[in-house]
């Protein structure tokens, strides 16, 4: 189906959503330091100060902050001509005299203990190099992955030369962060049943600036589906598997890390739960492509609120979606 | 951007074991990505369009028409595509996605009739074509269709100022020199400004693939990368198909030694046509649509 129109904006944030979504924490002291307007400035940033009272201390690119001189710069601003600018869209931070501008729109940052989808780009001498869509790719080390046969199984030197039998170029996985390296790179590993290779399912890209973080990001969901959305903005929708379900002993570890966890053999996957894994994937990109943020509470309710719609090829029409977006947001 | 086996496994059972194939953004192997465009939004330029093709291309082309030297055939259209340094900063004239998709659109436009651009004999319009990929979310997704879209819509709204050549016809007695005037008179009026003759030459580049038994239009990156072959083909507002262009031959996974037979290619071809005349048919409404405004862009 085709349709040419002018794209329209149907959804309209209001002052709770804004609220709701920020999770940011800012210590300003006073409006009237930070937030001084230049002369040039017509960003409609400002216009919006009285409305959308939940974003309080956004600054756009060029936007003079401060030009008291006790204050030290740090991310995100330059210094000019006596005074602090923003040089990213964001919110200023301050922590004691530092003053710094979180920018809304950013290559995902890597922390210790996020749980990540990853492909593998390189094979190299006992590790491998994943893309995690940071600005650097992780290390996923040989002694980071679980060995068939059991936890305790040491590495042989085979392993070191067959490690395309375990991961090769173009795999995905989940993982979780594990360190930083002295560059910034992180270091991640699979030690756990609920990390490792993914199948059965289908990949999908959104902005990492929509995820929020929280407790858990692997969510079950109706329809036979399990949905991984990791903090990097990569997702993976699949089939429901039951390594997800509860958490694993060592026992039990032993048992079932055996050669079937690297293989590349999906499982029989049928007509029914692959499309609900489609219907999925269409309301995550929905409300990515909105700008919406994506919380388990979101893509439940827009799911539901598509089920109205028993056939998928009327969730291809983006006025349809709008529609949903709005049902779902309230 | 290479998938993963069961990535690919996945998508091919997909398609193949059932019955109708289930595509994985929920579209039937009939239909378009969603589009979206606008016209006339240059105020700079004769004429122009953006076009939004899914939610990971966008592209916006201006038209340019300048006065330039006539050549045998009269009137010059150029193509020129550039990448936004947002999608990669390739941009040099060796660079081969900005290169190939330039050479790409100057064939589509080659088709079109260009001796009533000339009003001299040494003066003819050149019709700068300039197309700018603003978005373009996956690595080797399919551009030139929504190039080729945003080229058509833009020549369709584009007026170029009224030529009037003076009647000069001055025969000197006795002379066998006749010089035909060089001059011209531009009319700077908007309103007789002309539109563009011929674009029923103008093509849209509908892509296609064939995964076993199963024919699919607008393949997205993952379907191509399990397709016996990908074509490109251009199809002409009347049904009729200007070209196809062979964009992979699937190689690795999808090798199965079933080579593309010619009923196969021919039914390949006619469904790209049913779906370019549809395309063609609905953009024609956002012509004379009367929206205005600027968009934000929305990923």
């Amino acid at each position: 189906m085709v349709t040419i129109l002018k794209p329209e904006e149907t959804y309209v944030f209001t002052k709770e959503d804004e609220r709701d979504e920020l999770d940011t924490k800012v210590a300003m002291p006073g409006e009237e330091d930070e937030m001084e307007v230049d002369e040039e400035d017509e960003y409609p940033e400002m216009e919006l100060e009285g409305e959308a009272t939940g974003i309080k201390n956004m600054v756009a690119p060029g936007q003079l902050i401060t030009d008291d001189p006790q204050f030290m710069r740090g991310h995100g601003t330059y210094f000019e001509g006596g005074g602090i600018y923003a040089s990213v869209t964001g919110v200023i931070q301050r922590v004691n005299k530092l003053i710094s501008v979180r920018p809304f729109k950013t290559k995902y940052v890597p922390e210790i203990g996020d749980l990540i989808i990853g492909r593998i780009t390189e094979v190299q001498p006992k590790r491998w190099k994943v893309d995690i869509g940071s600005k650097q790719d992780a290390v996923l080390m040989l002694s980071s992955i679980n060995l068939p046969g059991g936890v305790q199984r040491r590495k042989l030197e085979t392993d070191e030369l067959q490690m395309r039998n375990y991961f090769q170029e173009g795999d995905r996985l989940v993982a979780e962060v594990q360190q930083y390296f002295s560059d910034g790179s992180v270091s991640i590993h699979t030690r756990s049943l609920k990390y490792g290779k993914l199948r059965n399912g289908v990949f999908l890209k959104v902005p990492s600036s929509l995820v929020v973080r929280s407790k858990s990001h692997i969510f079950n969901l109706p329809g036979g589906v399990d949905l991984i959305l990791s903090v990097n903005g990569y997702c993976w929708i699949s089939k429901h598997s039951k390594n997800q379900e509860s958490s694993v002993s060592i026992t039990r570890l032993e048992e079932e890390a055996s050669e079937a966890i690297y293989s590349n053999e999906n499982d029989e996957v049928d007509a029914y739960t692959r499309l609900n894994i489609s219907r999925m994937y269409i309301c995550v990109r929905a409300l990515a492509n909105r700008g919406l943020p994506l919380t388990e509470a979101a893509i439940l309710n827009f799911y539901e609120a598509s089920l109205l719609y028993g056939d998928l090829q009327q969730l291809t029409s983006p006025k349809i979606l709008d529609q949903i977006a709005v049902e779902a947001m309230h | 951007m290479q998938l993963s086996l069961p990535e690919l496994s996945y998508t091919r059972q997909s398609l193949t074991a059932f019955e109708p194939p289930i595509r994985n953004d929920g579209r039937s192997i009939d239909q378009l990505r969603a589009l979206s465009g606008q016209v006339n939004i240059l105020p700079g330029a004769h004429g122009s369009a953006r076009v939004k093709w899914g939610s990971t291309i966008e592209v916006l082309v201006g038209i340019k028409a300048e006065v330039g030297d006539a050549t045998i055939h009269g009137g010059t259209f150029q193509a020129s595509v550039e990448v936004s340094p947002a999608v990669t900063i390739q941009n040099r004239e060796t660079d081969i996605l900005p290169s190939s998709l330039t050479s790409s659109l100057q064939d589509v436009l080659d088709t079109l009739p260009v001796d009533y651009l000339k009003f001299t004999p040494s003066r003819a319009w050149v019709i700068h074509v300039d197309a700018i990929v603003l978005l373009c979310a996956v690595p080797n997704e399919n551009i030139i269709s929504a190039l080729s879209l945003a080229t058509s819509l833009a020549l369709q709204t584009t007026r170029i100022p009224k030529i009037s050549t003076p009647n000069v016809t001055e025969m000197v007695l006795g002379s066998s020199k006749f010089e035909p005037s060089e001059e011209y008179d531009v009319d700077s009026e908007w309103d007789s400004a002309l539109p563009l003759q011929g674009l029923e030459n103008l093509s849209v580049i509908i892509t296609a693939s064939s995964i076993d038994h199963v024919l699919v239009i607008d393949p997205t990156v993952d379907e191509a990368n399990v397709a016996q072959a990908t074509y490109a083909v251009g199809v002409l507002p009347d049904g009729t198909i200007s070209y196809t262009r062979t964009i992979s031959m699937g190689g690795g996974y999808a090798s199965t030694g079933r080579a593309i037979t010619g009923e196969r290619y021919i039914s390949l071809v006619k469904a790209a046509s049913v779906a370019g005349t549809k395309l063609l048919e609905a953009s024609k409404s956002l012509l004379t649509f009367e929206g205005s405004g600027f968009f934000d862009i929305l990923p």
